[in-house]
């Protein structure tokens, strides 16, 4: 069953289509890696589906046919379609666990009355046990209570991850998730994400990183100037001649299929 | 007294702050408040302990009006907005003298009564009930600014995009922050007018906006306790120097360019500084002696 | 009203309008440049005013040598503005706009120290002629400023699209990221913007200080209703700026002959309000993500 549908969408900058016509469909349950070269459209999918941009033209349907382009990002993540971004996003001068009791927001029940009535304390209780599991699960529980501006890259990316986690979504968009990481940092996140797809959440995933996107993911989807390229196996992208053509060229052209080049 | 006035002002903007929407609308909606609260009480008998808090309320419906016009305009464009409408409500005071008395305002605005024995029209029982609104008032943005919702107040200040993402609506907490910080401007109106017994438009003007930006501003807004140094320091400075009112706002505004370029963190940023630093030297003392 | 009146309205709301048009075209240059703008910019203007007020009042120059001068004294001014407070807190929004509230205290403290305050300064007219407009006599002094106001802003769209120096002005508006990367320098283009901006409000504040009595509150004056042209406009858009100004130029005396000025005022706040509800960016700027 698919849980998420993108339909012919498009997304024009000036003129300049940065997603053309695009067809998607993502099944309940499963890892979609989301791969291409540089420019090709991948952040511009994740901004349309997570509601940042409302797209030029198409649709995109989640669960069962409800309609989301053109939602508020705030609405769609209180739908359980929640994103990572590619920078490093996180509230810099909150603690790493008030970074993710933060993003409890759609599991609070607070407005500006119970705040003085106390109404809600159970409730926040559990919103703090909840965001120090997650912080535990990502590994950051030794620095739970460390400025998250102070923590090193790849505690800040899995925190990234955590801040996501804390609104309990059932598709998970992971953008470039392993950016900038070391190789074990890397293996780490890879073990955690797979951990979180098997708590049963979907999982969509833009990854430069081949090696990792190939070990994670059944299936993945080709992008390229904003359509869809192929999709299949890792198998059967690794050999697809479309696909070495659309890399040739880039910097990307030794990554395919092993450990991408610093460049 | 108006000392407590201004601590009021300064705290409640600082709420609207910490959402970053640093509007120039804040003094009217204290106007407002005062307008509201002395027309009920003059006009149509209302209690003024009553007229007050109904003078918060409309208020904030008034800012609540003013940024739900201006949501989607960005930065500059929307702080002079802000500032325009503004004057609009203000202009309207001098525009209308039935029933807002126009430029000379409204005279004659009922005192409180006198509440179990106390006569709360005298200057020193007034001062009491004054300093124990703001006191509750204060007591109360401090538990909000420590609640969630002053942290989602953060959250959106710090990174709009990623706190929509966690399902926070921006424009929904933005309207809340002017809601409250609204209501309490404009019951801080509501302790003036009773107390003066009259009201005009000049006391609202632009002029008292930006020296509410300076006590704030060289204060800091890191804190909560920035806005009170704010207060405490610039208005017993700005009192001091009453002999030199020609050339007084020179040097507040100097005061407040020279902040903005040197001590960004404002009085506060410097105490706390300052603190850090001591600690440390202490510990390093305490270290030694070990 | 009669038809010498509404010529004479309209002659006039033309004069309101070029002189609304070069204050803010010059505000809505420095937002588009450094996305900020100033506040104390009215008061560029009032230092204007002052410098004829001195130059030709009180030391008999003659007019347009003192004009000269105002421009001089408002492009300095907007440099010293710019390396003061503009080029420390480049992207700080509200530290700019708030910063520069601080200056419109400085300025007009400064000008009352100076000249003395609640004093009308008079500066006499020049030109003692008038116009005929279609059978209706209109001050010269007063419409003199519309032929300025053209080739004024004619000349900066000239510059901005065939000059080397003003295409990059153009280039750092659209994107300072990508201009530096050219080999743009930002400080230099910042610094001709505020330049700019100063010169503009200096010539048409030299200008007019015949027609307005010069007190230390005029900046304060004249700064809302050019704020609201250039909200209205869209930031950044020196055409809809021009196109605001007449707009508004128009809407405001207007209402100011029928009714009175704290209407008009109340009337373009609310057409400010209007634009900004329906199209969030003004009539002609670009959209910001």
């Amino acid at each position: 069953m698919s849980i998420l549908e993108v339909k012919g969408v498009s997304k024009y900058f000036g003129g300049l289509a940065a997603i053309d016509n695009l067809n998607l469909t993502i099944r309940e349950g499963e890892i979609r890696g989301i791969i291409g070269p540089n420019g090709a459209g991948k952040t511009t999918l994740f901004n349309v589906i997570s509601g940042v941009y409302r797209p030029s033209s198409g649709q995109i349907f989640y669960k069962a046919g409800k309609r989301i382009d053109g939602l508020a990002a705030s609405k769609i993540a209180e739908m359980g379609l929640v994103r990572t971004f590619q920078r490093t996003a996180l509230y810099p001068n909150f603690s790493v666990l008030k970074n993710v009791t933060a993003a409890r927001h759609l599991h609070a029940r607070e407005n500006i009355f119970s705040v003085f009535a106390g109404a809600v304390k159970k409730i926040e209780e559990v919103n703090i046990k909840k965001a120090l599991e997650i912080v535990e699960f990502m590994g950051l529980g030794h620095l739970k209570n460390e400025l998250a501006t102070n923590l090193p890259h790849g505690h800040q990316r899995a925190l990234g991850v955590a801040i996501a986690l804390a609104c309990e979504p059932k598709v998970l968009l992971l953008d470039e998730p392993l950016t900038g990481m070391t190789p074990t940092e890397k293996a780490q996140m890879i073990d955690l994400i797979r951990k979180v797809h098997q708590q049963g959440i979907t999982i969509l995933i833009v990854e430069h990183d081949m090696r990792s996107v190939m070990e994670l993911c059944k299936y993945i989807s080709v992008l390229d100037f904003g359509k869809l390229l192929v999709e299949g196996t890792p198998a059967e992208i690794q050999n697809d001649e479309s696909v070495i053509t659309a890399y040739l060229g880039t910097e990307d052209i030794t990554s395919l299929g092993g450990e991408k080049v610093a460049t | 007294m108006i000392y407590f006035i201004w601590m009021i002002l300064a705290q409640s903007y600082r709420l609207i702050v910490t959402i970053h929407d640093w509007q120039l609308y804040h003094v009217v909606l204290y106007g407002v408040g005062a307008y509201t609260s002395g027309m009920l009480a003059k006009n149509l008998g209302v209690p003024v302990f009553a007229a007050i808090p109904l003078g918060g309320a409309v208020a904030s419906l008034a800012g609540v009006a003013i940024t739900s016009v201006l949501l989607r305009t960005k930065g500059w464009g929307f702080y002079i907005a802000t500032y325009g409408l503004a004057e609009l409500i203000r202009l309207s005071w001098m525009k209308f003298r039935n029933p807002f008395g126009g430029s000379t305002g409204i005279i004659d605005i009922p005192y409180p009564p006198v509440v179990a024995g106390i006569d709360f029209s005298a200057r020193i029982p007034y001062y009491f009930f004054s300093l124990g609104v703001m006191l509750i008032i204060m007591y109360m943005l401090y538990r909000l600014e420590r609640s969630r919702i002053g942290d989602s107040f953060k959250a959106v200040s710090m990174d709009p995009l990623l706190a929509a993402s966690t399902g926070i609506s921006i424009p929904r907490q933005r309207l809340l922050a002017c809601a409250i910080g609204g209501f309490f401007a404009g019951i801080a109106g509501g302790l003036l007018v009773h107390r003066l017994g009259a009201v005009d438009p000049k006391l609202f003007n632009i002029t008292t906006m930006l020296y509410l930006l300076i006590w704030i501003v060289v204060g800091g807004t890191n804190s909560f306790w920035g806005p009170v140094l704010g207060v405490s320091v610039m208005y017993s400075l700005f009192e001091l120097s009453r002999p030199l009112i020609q050339i007084r706002p020179m040097f507040f505004g100097i005061a407040m360019i020279l902040v903005l370029l040197f001590m960004p963190g404002g009085l506060e940023g410097m105490v706390a500084k300052a603190a850090v630093r001591l600690r440390r030297l202490r510990g390093v003392q305490t270290a030694e002696a070990e | 009203m009669n038809s010498q009146l509404l010529l004479q309205t309209i002659a006039n709301a033309g004069a309101v309008s070029a002189m609304y048009a070069m204050i803010a075209v010059g505000l809505t240059l420095a937002f588009g440049v450094m996305q900020m703008a100033n506040l104390a910019h009215g008061h560029f203007f009032m230092a204007g005013a002052y410098t004829v007020y001195a130059l030709y009042a009180l030391h008999d120059w003659p007019f347009w040598f003192a004009v000269a001068g105002a421009v001089g004294i408002g492009a300095v001014i907007g440099l010293a503005v710019e390396r003061g407070i503009f080029r420390p807190l480049r992207g700080d929004v509200v530290g700019g706009f708030i910063a520069t509230a601080g200056l419109m205290f400085v300025f007009e403290v400064f000008m009352g120290e100076v000249w003395g305050w609640g004093h009308m300064r008079q500066v006499p007219s020049p030109y003692m002629r008038a116009v005929k407009f279609f059978g209706a006599s209109v001050s010269f002094q007063r419409v003199i400023v519309i032929p300025f106001a053209i080739a004024c802003i004619g000349g900066l769209l000239v510059f901005m699209r065939w000059f080397r120096l003003g295409r990059a002005l153009r280039a750092v508006a659209q994107d300072p990221e990508a201009a530096s990367l050219q080999g743009i320098n930002i400080n230099r283009m910042t610094a001709l913007a505020m330049a700019i901006a100063g010169a503009l409000a200096g010539i048409s504040g030299g200008i007019m200080s015949t027609i307005y009595a010069v007190t230390p509150a005029l900046g304060g004056h004249i700064i809302l209703p050019a704020l609201i042209v250039v909200v209205v406009g869209g930031m950044g858009s020196v055409g809809g700026v021009t196109l605001a100004s007449i707009l508004l130029g128009f809407i405001i005396t207007f209402v100011t002959t029928l009714v009175d000025g704290v209407t008009a005022m109340m009337v373009s706040v609310a057409v400010m309000a209007l634009v900004l509800a329906i199209r969030p960016q003004g009539l002609m700027g670009h959209v910001v993500t």
